[in-house]
């Protein structure tokens, strides 16, 4: 029976392990593969400019999007962008589970004396992803003063409180992503699944039919990367009783990921091995 | 011509190997048709032409991109690299065939599956969606479109053949290939149509290998694109530098090549 990190002596023991290995994984970058860390980051720029590119094509024909003007839009934009750099640098191990489950690598995460979801998901900390986000966040930042948005308490408690919706909601796709591959392999395309879904929301909500909103906000729940935060922000939309809605939903949601989780692993069976 | 009937035989059944990440794949190209249909739909809300384009003409552009994104911008080439990397590409000069049919055979068999999928799946996305779209006549189609179309899925062929010779110089295959397909996404008009930029830009456009890829076949599909047999000719063209260019590349990377790794 493993240890579980309710307590402080534990939960310090996995911040050090964490630590260690975000720390190994950054020395293997720099050591082992600095260009294409720079192509990846050249890359992963050109991309986000290319988007704003086409926002900006976009509202030169159109005053306003779905209501929102372009730095509205930006905003929806980069944050997403940096939404989506933050979870990835976090939960960069459900990409390689499908490489470790088929080489039998997991069965190692079984014997170490740490949670094997932690193992799987947390172990590769992406270090392009953490320099990204600098970047990301002051292109956050740059939009949120050009739309006139005030950075008052209530708006940072807002932007906050969804951030943490965000990754809670992340973390529960996360954990389902990696049961499945326990019993399908399906680990990639699940992830790239929920890749498509967050491409979805780099627009306003609003664009989309109200059955698609209403899949994107209590379903997938991915709305709450962007759309949503910015339209509550905004006061395009009421943060009550929406706030507490998906609270309750993101809890629950991580409840049943971890019981699938635990269901999958019951049924592991190591014929990789 | 029967070894390579093989390779594209087992290709086809490599894609029914795992089969729930078969469905996953078809379903997230479902959802990729959703988001620009709903974002052009948004914009024509409130005007009847965006850019010289209506509704239908844009529609049956961002339909028409998906659809030859899906058959054209899919290519085993991208396993070259590593084969290189890994030494395993010395399995595949030990047998009597050539590497770039081996690669095209496959390539194939992953066109014919997704085109058979893309009709379940535009069928069935117009079951739930009623949309104008433009449709030329089907001499269009055969004369110039069809060519044309053959001819972006071999320059495509050809580009990521390139990106896989890197790996008889550099052991990071995947991070040049990111970039190129991050550019390729702008340049051929994937994104929008290219004549939404600016003047400048597009001059200087077909002189270049990308707009062939998609955004001529897809002028061409809306009528709109006067002397086609220039742009053929400009294609062929293109598709004969990036073959050469292979050649040579791929000559000089094999007197590097050690089979490091086997």
């Amino acid at each position: 029976m493993k240890p579980k990190a309710v307590d402080f002596h534990l939960s310090q023991i996995y911040w050090r392990v964490w630590w260690r290995l975000a720390k190994l994984r950054f020395t293997e970058q720099i050591i082992n593969t600095r260009f294409s860390g720079l192509f990846f980051i050249v890359g992963k720029i050109t991309r986000l400019l290319f988007q704003v590119a086409f926002l900006y094509l976009l509202l030169r024909q159109v005053k306003l999007f779905a209501g929102y003007d372009f730095y509205q839009s930006l905003l929806i934009l980069f944050l997403l962008n940096f939404l989506s750099s933050l979870i990835q640098m976090f939960f960069r191990g459900a990409y390689h589970f499908r490489f470790n489950l088929i080489n039998g690598f997991f069965d190692f995460f079984l014997v170490t004396p740490l949670d094997e979801l932690f193992y799987s998901l947390l172990s590769y900390f992406d270090p392009l992803d953490a320099l990204l986000l600098p970047f990301s966040l002051g292109a956050v930042i740059w939009a949120w003063c050009r739309s006139g948005l005030a950075f008052n308490f209530a708006n940072l408690f807002f932007f906050l409180f969804f951030l943490a919706l965000a990754l809670a909601f992340a973390l529960a796709w996360h954990i389902v992503a990696l049961a499945l591959g326990l019993r399908f392999f399906v680990v990639d395309n699940f992830i790239l699944l929920y890749r498509d879904l967050e491409k979805m929301v780099r627009f306003p909500l609003e664009i989309y039919s109200h059955f698609l909103r209403w899949l994107l906000t209590y379903v997938f729940s991915v709305a709450v990367l962007a759309p949503l935060p910015v339209a509550v922000l905004f006061g395009k939309r009421s943060p009550w009783p929406l706030l507490p809605i998906l609270f309750f939903l993101a809890v629950f949601q991580l409840l049943l990921a971890w019981r699938f989780w635990r269901f999958s692993l019951r049924l592991y069976s190591s014929a990789s091995s | 011509m029967k070894a390579f009937w093989f390779v594209f035989l087992t290709s086809l059944q490599n894609n029914f190997v795992y089969r729930a990440n078969f469905f996953i794949t078809h379903l997230r190209r479902l959802l990729a048709f959703l988001t620009p249909l709903f974002v052009w739909l948004s914009v024509f809300a409130h005007q009847t032409t965006v850019y010289h384009y209506s509704l239908n003409q844009l529609l049956t552009y961002i339909f028409g991109a998906m659809i030859l994104q899906t058959l054209i911008f899919n290519s085993h080439t991208y396993e070259l690299g590593s084969l290189i990397n890994n030494g395993d590409l010395s399995l595949l000069l030990l047998k009597p065939i050539s590497i770039s049919l081996y690669f095209l055979s496959q390539d194939l068999a992953d066109k014919a599956l997704n085109a058979f999928m893309l009709l379940l799946e535009i069928g069935l996305l117009l079951l739930f969606i009623h949309l104008p779209f433009h449709l030329p006549s089907l001499g269009l189609v055969l004369v110039w479109f069809l060519p044309l179309f053959i001819l972006a899925s071999l320059l495509y062929f050809a580009l990521g053949f390139l990106f896989g010779l890197v790996g008889f110089w550099s052991r990071d295959v995947w991070a040049p290939r990111f970039l190129f397909l991050v550019f390729l996404e702008f340049a051929t008009g994937a994104l929008f149509p290219l004549d939404m930029l600016p003047k400048t830009w597009q001059i200087w456009l077909p002189f270049t290998p990308f707009p062939y890829l998609l955004f001529y076949p897809l002028k061409l599909f809306l009528g709109q694109l006067e002397r086609p047999f220039f742009y053929l000719a400009m294609a062929f063209f293109w598709l004969l530098v990036l073959a050469l260019l292979d050649l040579f590349i791929w000559h000089r990377g094999m007197r590097r090549y050690e089979a490091e790794g086997r």
